[in-house]
């Protein structure tokens, strides 16, 4: 059967090998760790933009 | 909860501010804060707050780690801060006051208003709604 997550195409003998396999794509991400003043650039840069002779 | 002081203009003296479970933070876009509960003991008024340079309006809590923040990412966005109090089993033994700290903003998007609100609860849950009526 193929994989549930449909972004492998590996193909199970068994029930067993099925629920143990872990796609590679599913390993979890590391957050993007964002400080205050990148936030606060962010969000002035957006404002800037939006502003009427930004 | 320490004192703040607050000087009230229609009578020309000083008065006590209690210090709220959650509070504000007006971060502006020079990096400048202005905080309901100053570090130099004064107590701000939300009018005091520059709605024009207002980046970030953070909620935070010296009982509690997390911060609650609303990005104004868009110059239209305007400052909504209110509180909602409630009063259990009024006039017994077992009296209960609470308050929900209510914040968002709003803005005109075409010839609509769009609104949001967050309210903290006081089990410091966030819900966000457009309508904090209904709570």
């Amino acid at each position: 059967m193929n994989h549930a997550c449909g972004q492998c195409g590996k193909i199970f003998a068994t029930e067993d090998s099925y629920t143990k396999h872990q796609c590679p794509q599913h390993k979890p991400q590391e957050a993007p760790k964002l400080s205050e003043g990148d936030i606060l650039a962010a969000v002035t840069a957006a404002r800037q933009n939006k502003k009427p002779n930004g | 909860m320490a004192n703040y002081k607050f000087f009230r203009q229609e009578t020309q003296n000083w008065i006590d501010a209690p210090e709220e479970v959650w509070c504000w933070e007006a971060h502006y876009e020079n990096g400048q804060i202005l905080k309901q509960f100053g570090d130099d003991g004064i107590f701000h008024q939300f009018s005091e707050i520059d709605q024009n340079q207002l980046a970030i309006f953070k909620m935070t809590s010296n009982n509690y780690p997390q911060t609650y923040s609303v990005l104004f990412s868009d110059p239209n966005m305007k400052l909504i801060h209110f509180y909602r109090n409630s009063i259990f089993n009024a006039g017994t033994d077992s009296e209960e006051r609470t308050r929900f700290y209510c914040f968002g903003y709003e803005k005109k998007v075409g010839s609509k208003i769009q609104k949001l609100i967050m309210v903290i609860t006081p089990t410091n849950e966030l819900i966000v709604t457009e309508d904090p009526n209904i709570l």
